[in-house]
């Protein structure tokens, strides 16, 4: 079976789990994990709405994309919705959606009080909830050909940051160089901003829908010397967030759930103290000291945690 | 028929400080209008119109995790600020919130419940977004909540001087970087290495938010050709890959960055590694005569309608079945501003009836986007900033020749 559809097969799972009839996602990021389809990629998050909706009984899928590029053949023409400008037409397309009128319970992303007023009107019998959580949840640990895209993700962005510590211009000029590298490695999308400051220099990249990212301090310490190196050991099945936070060096820090972008959990010294790392989830591990700050991309093993992004630089 | 505009907007010169006491005494302005006692606000470009902290150009997913809140209280001299870098902003500073996750959240209402006070319990309240987290921890869910939409429409919609200062500088430094990545473009380049070129140069004119990935995309000379559509007609902007480019390919470019949390909109037409043949000027020819056709029914008080009318006038002797001479998904006109298409939209699914009961008026950007198609030869799109002014109109950016197409004399 291809990705996106053991993606999809997991998120419905989790969405009949929790009693929900009918998803109506906004996301870009849940959208391609359901979808698998390959959208222009726009920085920012952007204002809820209808885009992709998913009955959970039948698996019918509507997305809206005026055309077929990039859509996976599952989805066919037919059940593409052209772009829109007009409140009107959305409305028509949510009450057309089969299944909504009697839906019991609508999932949703995100809110806002003008969808939540059209939800209610295409949805009069259910109860609108959040599903974000469940979609994040389903998505938290890793099937082993998304731990490829990452692992190849995390490839390029090693170039970006090998191009931006050996340029030797200024920040920016670092900075731009380091960006060019990674458009001919293989993405022209950031995940977090790029960052160079000085010797210190990270770079995140979204290639075709995954993340990858590493961090790093020019002539720094040897990779088990990192300030990272202790978090990265205690990044094991059954590791709480307040097993972590004993593992963590003095300094700032952060461990955050790594995939199609930004996913829980986040644990660092303030949020995540109940969190529990599983076998299979991958997390970026960032710890700055005084001297230096490092990151990498990581997967939890049943074993030893494995370092998806290079060792060099 | 006309050049690229260019000039009189090389005189708008942005004051900072002007810019945020203007967005600031609007929004304050609006908020009364609108009856409301207070606007939480966490669309980062909304964030930056009431605060001047700026969107970071990064994946939504990051945005999103830690992003900024700003909060605008009725009569209160500054906005607060949840999060962000407060620093040289003039705003009233508070810690930084999770809103995406459950615990962040919770502290995003306390904090809210701590600033907003007893407007929390019963005040009316303009909010543009909630996540999930917030819908589950409560937040704000003693208050009378109503959607920031159309307060934030009514403020952007006509710009200042320093918002039209921004959206000019924007396309310059895009339109800059453009012409860099346009000499790279010969027969074998692919389109990563032009994309690196891009990217490159934008952060080389001072420029650090690319805010799509930009297209550079090779249009099949027939429709049919292409890929299919809900529309029936051309698929423009499309996710395309990594294709290679061969001498004679038809590239329609369309690129968009930010300057001070203003968007630019560059759009051109290239051709690889030879001039237009006759069939392919003679598409840009009849897309610069629609041009100057909207060019010059753009005046304030012009109903949108009567600037559509002209356009497809000026085009109608080559559309047999009545054609409009842009997209059909599209649009003839949209505005842009702290958003890469906003209100004006001029010529969409929103109909006859929406475009005869709206008018220009100054303040208002434009970006003029027709696209001229003639099967199996290919076609010509080009985009052109202008902004709205008392008699007329002033072009922002502008200059960027049209090469490889020529203008006739």
């Amino acid at each position: 079976m291809s990705l996106h559809l053991q993606r999809r097969a997991r998120a419905v799972d989790a969405l009949a789990s929790a009693g929900i009839d009918l998803l109506v996602a906004g996301r870009q990021d849940h959208i391609n994990y359901i979808t698998g389809a390959h959208q222009l990629w726009t920085a920012g998050a952007r204002p809820f709405g209808p885009v992709c909706t998913l009955n959970v009984a039948t698996g019918e899928i509507f997305l809206l994309s005026t055309w077929d590029e990039g859509v996976p053949d599952d989805i066919d023409l037919d059940h593409l919705h052209g772009i829109t400008w007009s409140g009107a037409i959305i409305y028509q397309r949510l009450a057309a959606t089969p299944g909504i009128a009697a839906a019991q319970r609508v999932g949703i992303d995100a809110w806002s009080p003008g969808m939540a007023g059209l939800l209610s009107a295409v949805a009069p019998n259910a109860e609108i909830v959040p599903a974000d959580d469940i979609l994040l949840k389903a998505r938290r640990t890793k099937l082993p050909s998304e731990v490829d895209a990452i692992r190849a993700a995390c490839a390029v962005a090693a170039a970006a940051a090998a191009a931006a510590l050996a340029h030797p211009g200024t920040d920016a000029q670092r900075l731009a160089a380091g960006v060019e590298a990674m458009a001919l490695a293989g993405s022209s999308t950031p995940a977090a901003e790029p960052q160079v400051q000085g010797p210190i220099i990270d770079f995140s990249c979204i290639r075709s829908h995954y993340e990858g990212g590493l961090g790093r301090t020019a002539n720094g310490a040897p990779p088990d010397a990192r300030p990272h190196a202790a978090l990265i050991a205690a990044c094991v099945p059954g590791a709480t967030g307040h097993d972590l936070r004993l593992a963590a060096p003095d300094g700032d820090w952060l461990i955050r759930g790594l995939g199609m972008g930004f996913e829980p959990p986040v644990i660092n010294s303030r949020y995540g103290a109940h969190e529990t790392l599983e076998a299979n989830m991958v997390v970026s591990v960032s710890a700055t000291t005084a001297t230096e700050y490092a990151r990498d991309t990581v997967l939890v093993t049943e074993s030893t945690p494995e370092i998806l992004s290079p060792e060099e630089p | 028929m006309s050049n690229p505009p260019t000039g009189a907007a090389a005189e708008l010169e942005l004051d900072v400080g002007r810019l945020r006491r203007e967005r600031y005494a609007k929004l304050q302005a609006q908020m009364a209008a609108d009856g409301l006692d207070a606007l939480v606000l966490l669309h980062g470009p909304h964030v930056a119109y009431a605060t001047d902290c700026l969107p970071v150009a990064a994946d939504a997913t990051h945005v999103s995790a830690n992003r900024p809140v700003a909060v605008v209280l009725a009569d209160q001299s500054q906005p607060c600020l949840l999060g962000g870098d407060p620093d040289g902003l003039d705003v009233d500073p508070h810690p930084a919130v999770w809103p995406d996750i459950d615990e962040g959240a919770a502290d995003l209402g306390a904090q809210l419940d701590a600033i907003l006070g007893k407007t929390a319990r019963g005040g009316r309240i303009g909010i543009d977004l909630m996540t999930g987290a917030m819908r589950r921890t409560g937040v704000l869910s003693a208050a009378d909540i109503t959607d920031a939409a159309n307060t934030m429409a009514a403020v952007k919609l006509h710009k200042t001087v320093d918002e039209l200062a921004c959206i000019h500088q924007a396309q310059v430094r895009t339109s800059a970087a453009m012409a860099t990545v346009q000499e790279a473009l010969v027969p074998g380049v692919r389109r990563s290495e032009l994309a690196a070129v891009f990217l490159r140069r934008l952060r080389e004119e001072g420029i650090d938010a690319n805010m799509i990935d930009v297209i550079f995309q090779p249009m099949a000379r027939r429709m049919a050709d292409g890929p299919r559509t809900t529309t029936g007609h051309l698929a423009f902007p499309t996710w395309s890959g990594d294709p290679v480019y061969a001498e004679g390919d038809l590239i329609w470019v369309d690129a968009g960055s930010d300057y001070h949390g203003y968007a630019s909109d560059f759009g051109r037409t290239w051709l690889v590694g030879r001039p237009p043949t006759p069939g392919e000027q003679r598409c840009f020819e009849r897309w610069l005569a629609v041009m100057d056709a909207s060019y010059e029914a753009i005046v304030p008080g012009a109903t949108f309608a009567e600037v559509c009318t002209a356009a497809t006038a000026a085009d109608a002797a080559h559309q047999p079945h009545g054609e409009r001479p842009w997209m059909p998904h599209f649009y003839l006109v949209h505005g842009v501003g702290i958003e890469s298409a906003e209100m004006p939209f001029l010529g969409t699914d929103n109909g006859p009836d929406f475009d005869a009961a709206n008018t220009l008026e100054p303040g208002m950007v434009l970006v003029l986007e027709p696209a001229i198609w003639d099967d199996g030869t290919g076609g010509y799109r080009s985009e052109e900033i202008v902004a709205v002014t008392e008699d007329g109109w002033i072009p922002l950016g502008g200059g960027h020749p049209y090469d490889p197409f020529e203008v006739p004399t």
